[in-house]
């Protein structure tokens, strides 16, 4: 652990309404349900799960483009919620996102510079000291100076990744949340990417939230990891201990779902039977015990508790004993 | 070695006004042996999709389309057939699997309707017709039938409707399938699944199988010979062991290195530097030579596919060294 988390959040939850026409029921979707987690500077904390888990919802959350419905999230040690103006200002410098799709999040008749200056114009920064941050993000990222007078559509969905990141660096950031940044790049131009973020982790200090289905790719960028499963954290821990002594019969599922890196490595079974569960109508009690191999009839009633299976290593599985027990 | 049931020879693929036209596919030539998985691998913009549908004799929605070359199926050259009898073989003989089953599925008609019309069968029901239809829902491995059969695509996940157009494309029993990306849009706990039933499908009729894909994992669980593709050429053919172990392109080593993996976490990935040519600005020479951390003056000019095995074959002047 370095230092005190940049974001903190605990019992994080957003509940939509679903529904609620003339002669229908309402009902609620739990999003994302009682999430607690930490991001500390110079840290990538991993967020994987699968289509419906609540990931995306939970970065927007982060990001305050949804209003929580339950819990807090604290930025710096103060909760973000009732935040004077100067925290709510200091916290949209520091906290910035790199999204998914390059090609809808550069708006495409602003030149490079006019994008990754206009942070910095909101905040008062002379314009004669805007062209020279400008140019120095873009050589960080690996882009040329001159690049700044283009715009959008004179680059590659690579380029267009490393525009974005070089707006949040010009920004100052501290912490980027990097939801599905590189999963939609070709494999030669992801590792560009994903080796370009961990120098500029290494040279700025960056905390990042790492998001995305792919748990090789996880792996390689994390610290800790987080597996989500219907809105809940189901497992959360360092890295290695996810991926080598995972508790949760849902993380070996997903670890068993990778595919090999070698047509002779051996290939475990797969531990989870059909799809991912919906939050719209989530299973009772655990909501993987439809799909697990191990599940006891509790786990169709109690929803388990977080557990903590070693030092920093919680579970949310009935199986899953404290050390010593 | 076993007969090959499709050769493709010099197979271009190319679109566009006379003065200006693009090769996606640029002189390729590969065979598809009958029972085999063959990988078509690449990164986007290589020309694998269009490759793809090039095999079932079909050129890209572009201006001025056309596939020059010869491809052999069972004997009988695809491009020189009439439209009618080109059709009646795809219809039998080769088939296809996209890869978004959102977009291969009609979202007005019901799943059973659509399985059905692959028997030429009206769309109105017949008992009969029901029945070879909740049969062929059911070997695909989707449970009650006869309620999917009812629904609408939406109804189903995303990994049931993959398997319906499974069902649709492997109904006239086909002797070579064309997987484009089946699982690229699938979680993976449900891609697993998935390619784990295409494989046993494949093994159970002794089906010719061409995967094409960007992911090596697809390509290792997959596949027994993989062709390697950069810029609308093959650059490498090879045993699937030989691509992992033993690449013989700078290329294929290139991109193996790039991916991250469980067993090797926290090893730096090596990055190949820039990135593809776009298709209306190839290298006259070697097309990888820029990007290539061994090229030397020679690879300015183009370099000839060398067979380096019998089941090899690098498009490289100065290949790795692979042994024999």
């Amino acid at each position: 652990m370095s230092g005190a988390p940049i974001l903190s959040t605990r019992g994080l939850s957003r509940t939509f309404a679903l529904g609620g026409g003339l002669l229908r029921t309402k009902r609620e979707v739990r999003a994302v349900d009682g999430v607690d987690l930490d991001i500390r500077p110079g840290r990538t904390l991993g967020l994987v799960g699968e289509s419906g888990s609540g990931k995306t919802t939970l970065s927007r959350l982060l990001l305050q483009l949804e209003t929580p419905t339950a819990g807090t999230i604290a930025f710096d040690g103060h909760d973000l919620a009732g935040a004077d103006a100067a925290t709510l200002i200091s916290f949209r410098r520091s906290v910035q996102p790199v999204f998914q799709n390059p090609y809808a999040s550069l708006n495409p008749r602003l030149t490079v510079a006019a994008t990754i200056g206009e942070p910095l114009r909101a905040r008062g920064v002379a314009a004669n000291d805007i062209t020279p941050r400008v140019a120095r993000a873009l050589v960080s990222v690996g882009l040329a100076p001159a690049d700044a007078a283009k715009r959008p559509n004179a680059f590659s969905g690579g380029q267009r990744q490393r525009i974005a990141i070089a707006r949040a660096l010009a920004a100052e950031a501290r912490l980027i949340i990097l939801d599905e940044a590189v999963s939609s790049q070709d494999v030669s131009i992801r590792a560009q990417l994903l080796n370009l973020l961990k120098d500029l982790q290494a040279e700025h200090g960056l905390a990042y939230l790492f998001i995305a289905h792919d748990l090789p790719s996880v792996r390689y960028m994390s610290h800790d990891i987080a597996v989500m499963y219907c809105g809940r954290i189901v497992e959360h821990g360092p890295a290695d201990a996810i991926c080598d002594a995972p508790r949760h019969p849902y993380t070996r599922a997903l670890l068993a779902s990778c595919l090999p890196a070698d047509p002779e490595q051996a290939v475990e079974p797969v531990k989870a039977v059909g799809e991912p569960a919906s939050p719209i109508a989530p299973p009772t009690g655990c909501h993987f015990h439809p799909r697990c191999s191990v599940a006891l009839p509790r786990c169709a009633v109690d929803v388990p508790p977080s557990t903590d299976v070693a030092p920093a290593h919680m579970c949310r599985c009935h199986l899953a004993q404290p050390p010593g027990l | 070695m076993a007969e090959a049931l499709l050769q493709a020879r010099n197979v271009t693929v190319s679109f566009g006004p006379p003065q200006a036209r693009l090769r996606a596919v640029d002189s390729v030539s590969l065979d598809v042996r009958a029972g085999e998985t063959l990988g078509i691998v690449g990164e986007s913009g290589s020309g694998k999709s269009t490759l793809g549908l090039a095999l079932l004799g079909m050129a890209p929605d572009a201006e001025d389309s056309r596939i020059d070359g010869a491809i052999t199926f069972d004997g009988r050259d695809l491009l020189r057939l009439s439209p009618r009898e080109l059709s009646a073989v795809r219809g039998r003989d080769l088939s296809m699997i996209l890869q978004d089953p959102m977009t291969s599925l009609n979202p007005v008609l019901r799943v059973g309707t659509q399985v059905a019309e692959t028997f030429g069968a009206d769309r109105r029901s017949s008992r009969r017709v029901g029945e070879r239809v909740e049969d062929l829902l059911r070997a695909v491995g989707i449970a009650s039938p006869s309620d999917r059969a009812r629904a609408f695509p939406h109804m189903l996940s995303g990994g049931m409707k993959q398997r319906v157009v499974g069902a649709i494309a492997l109904s006239s029993n086909p002797r070579l399938l064309i997987a484009d990306e089946p699982t690229t849009s699938l979680d993976p706990t449900v891609q697993v699944a998935f390619l784990d039933w295409l494989k046993g499908v494949q093994r159970a009729r002794g089906m010719a199988l061409v995967i094409v894909t960007h992911d090596f994992g697809v390509v290792a669980k997959m596949c027994d010979r993989v062709a390697v593709m950069y810029a609308g050429e093959i650059v490498e053919t090879a045993p699937v062991r030989d691509i992992f172990r033993r690449p013989a392109h700078w290329y294929t080593r290139a991109l193996i290195d790039s991916v991250p993996t469980l067993a090797k976490p926290t090893q730096r990935l090596s990055a190949i530097a820039g990135a593809p040519p776009r298709i209306d600005a190839r290298p006259g020479g070697c097309r990888f030579a820029p990007r290539c951390p061994k090229a030397q003056p020679a690879c300015e000019k183009p370099p000839t596919p060398t067979a380096l095995s019998v089941d090899r074959s690098v498009l490289c002047r100065f290949p790795i060294e692979v042994g024999a």
